[in-house]
């Protein structure tokens, strides 16, 4: 199992790297970051090091993931570093279906519309990903994006969700209980957290997360 | 504004709303266009862009071959020709959509748009000026090169614009000063200015 963090830019610290992959660490499992700046990142984790052409700027980094030449191979999932691990999540490895892309249900947006074209927000989110990298399917994806429409689409979405979703690429969602949202559901028991929305780096979030440990 | 242009601006809107009514292989029910056309029509663009023009026609009077790469819908080939009636005026983008948007837009205004990736220096050897204010767009490698490799060849001119808005996703290649700017261009400098646009600073620099 290849295990994926994507750091771009300073929003990020090796720091949070790190802590994440403390919290999500197997021995039988590989670790990458796809980052440009790997210093201070514990020698465990592989760094692959962001592509210079083309140039992407933050999240959009997580796109050159789907490409055929990002050099992976097999079952992949993906962490952004702004979630937290209350505990294991692996079991969802046995539940998801590694023929497709699979995404977290944001079923608690509820005020969100998704199903016209030009509707800002989705009710998925990238916080998570699993896919399986020699899948050719899952290449569009990145194929689409990288083409003569980039410039384009960098314009039209705020992210790679909305591109997903509104260029009607096929996706599963992981089951509601596996990812729950600090803003719109903070009182399941999902193993993932997710903090669409809110800062995550802010002192209420680290309260927060720290009394959650001392709960569990 | 042009109230003409304006006005086929907005019939172009309503040719998007009826496309996104029917499956529309131009359109693609893609409703951003709509908002993409009342951008490149911005105030800011047409000040920037005429700025350009002012300039460049202080400096050059030829009647060689204007190459406006990254030109988007045309508002920088159409404001050129009200300057230069004589000259051939090619507008290059890489997104197929422009040159139907830039026919309607302008479509007086004698301008041969090409769907190609603007990054070839190839496309640029018949060129008396090479023209860009898309450079934020455009990564810096590809621009030094194109400069590195068009300045062997003849007695090109260059006129460029870039800006220091950096929160644009699709702005990869911002600069921090026009000094900046001017710098990694490497040209004999012309001319070289900036223009207050508000929120952010657009930087001009035309030369050999």
């Amino acid at each position: 199992m290849n295990v994926i963090f994507v750091k771009w830019g300073t929003k990020y610290s090796a720091d949070d790297v790190n802590r994440l992959y403390d919290s999500l660490y197997r021995p039988d499992f590989n670790f990458y970051c796809y980052t440009e700046q790997p210093s201070g990142l514990n020698y465990n984790i592989n760094i692959i090091p962001i592509q210079s052409k083309p140039l992407l700027k933050v999240w959009w980094n997580k796109l050159p993931l789907f490409s055929e030449n990002f050099p992976l191979t097999g079952k992949c999932i993906f962490f952004d570093l702004d979630v937290y691990i209350r505990y294991d999540p692996w079991y969802i490895l046995n539940i998801v279906d590694w023929n497709k892309l699979t995404l977290v249900d944001c079923y608690f947006k509820t005020h969100v519309q998704d199903n016209k074209k030009h509707h800002f927000d989705v009710k998925v989110n990238s916080s998570v990903i699993t896919w399986d990298a020699n899948n050719r399917e899952i290449h569009q994806i990145w194929n689409k994006f990288n083409s003569s429409s980039k410039d384009y689409y960098l314009r039209k979405y705020a992210g790679i969700d909305r591109f997903i979703v509104h260029e009607g690429f096929e996706y599963d969602t992981f089951p509601q209980d596996f990812v729950q949202s600090y803003k719109y559901t903070h009182n399941t028991n999902a193993p993932v957290v997710t903090f669409e929305e809110v800062d995550y780096g802010s002192d209420d979030i680290k309260s927060w997360i720290k009394a959650d440990r001392t709960n569990i | 504004m042009d109230p003409m242009i304006l006005n086929r601006g907005l019939k172009l809107i309503e040719q998007i709303y009826d496309g996104s009514r029917y499956d529309d292989d131009i359109w693609e029910q893609d409703m951003y266009r709509i908002k993409d056309i009342v951008h490149c029509l911005d105030s800011n663009h047409w000040l920037s862009k005429q700025w350009l023009v002012d300039e460049l026609s202080k400096i050059y009077n030829g009647k060689g071959e204007i190459w406006c790469a990254g030109a988007w819908y045309g508002l920088l080939p159409h404001l050129l020709r009200q300057s230069y009636h004589k000259n051939k005026i090619i507008s290059l983008d890489i997104d197929r959509v422009t040159a139907i948007i830039g026919n309607e837009l302008f479509p007086d205004s004698k301008i041969n748009f090409k769907i190609k990736d603007a990054i070839d220096p190839k496309l640029y050897y018949d060129a008396d000026v090479f023209v860009c204010t898309s450079v934020e767009h455009i990564e810096r490698e590809d621009i030094t090169n194109l400069i590195d490799e068009l300045g062997c060849i003849g007695n090109k001119l260059f006129a460029l614009q870039s800006n220091n808005f950096f929160d644009l996703h699709s702005h990869i290649n911002c600069s921090e000063s026009l000094d900046e700017f001017v710098e990694y261009t490497g040209l004999e400098i012309l001319y070289k200015g900036e223009l207050n646009l508000g929120d952010f600073t657009r930087y001009m620099v035309i030369g050999k």
